[in-house]
């Protein structure tokens, strides 16, 4: 396998983010009101509690499968990891803007809230995304 | 998906064969990388810090203008 832990986990990663996230907005976004509600929280919470569960089973079925190697980053690694968080900061400045724009256009909290947390989402989306792209494209 | 050509070349496989067909997790752990970094360099999809490539270098007992090339 020519892929590193770090560029599998990323996968995890992308793959859960969109899939549980995806699945909370989903469900929350039809239901809009003025405010969060407590039903929503749960949901929230739930789903949270379910991807921490999914990464760990991730990074451990990773680690099994790479039981020879050395799971710790490198420097090539590391550099990756940096492309990647670069990318998230700007969409994460992006999503702040967006969620002050909510704040002045619309009532209550839930339009704030759900901005700021999609885009928290969206910026890890990008993390992974651009980490995966720099690892099979090289730089 | 190829990156933006490189400028600098190297002899990795070729060293790596004529060192007993020397692993690429062998040469990994030597050098202290990942496995995954040394394909990458040997394929020119990441170039490695000065440290790392003298350290290739060191392995092999070569200089390092015989590992590395740069073509300008």
């Amino acid at each position: 396998m020519n892929n590193s832990f770090k560029e599998n986990f990323q996968w995890v990663t992308l793959i859960s983010v969109t899939a549980i996230y995806g699945y909370y907005f989903a469900k929350v976004i039809p239901t809009a009101g003025p405010d969060i509600t407590v039903d929503q929280i749960a949901l929230f919470g739930v789903l949270v509690a379910l991807l921490v569960v999914v990464h760990i089973i991730g990074a451990m079925v990773l680690i099994a499968a790479a039981r020879f190697q050395d799971p710790t980053p490198d420097e090539r690694d590391k550099l990756v990891n940096l492309m990647g968080r670069s990318s998230a900061s700007w969409m994460l400045a992006v999503g702040i803007f967006a969620g002050m724009a909510a704040a002045w256009f619309t009532e209550g909290n839930f339009w704030v809230m759900h901005v700021l947390l999609a885009s928290l989402v969206l910026s890890q989306l990008v993390e992974s995304a651009t980490q995966i792209f720099h690892y099979r494209r090289g730089f | 998906m190829g990156k933006a050509e490189s400028h600098i070349t190297n002899n990795l496989r070729a060293l790596r064969f004529n060192h007993g067909e020397m692993t690429q997790l062998e040469l990994a752990e030597k050098v202290g990388v990942t496995r995954q970094t040394i394909y990458a360099i040997e394929k020119n999809k990441y170039s490695p810090s000065l440290e790392v490539a003298f350290r290739i270098a060191m392995v092999f007992e070569v200089p390092l203008e015989e590992v590395f090339k740069f073509k300008a």
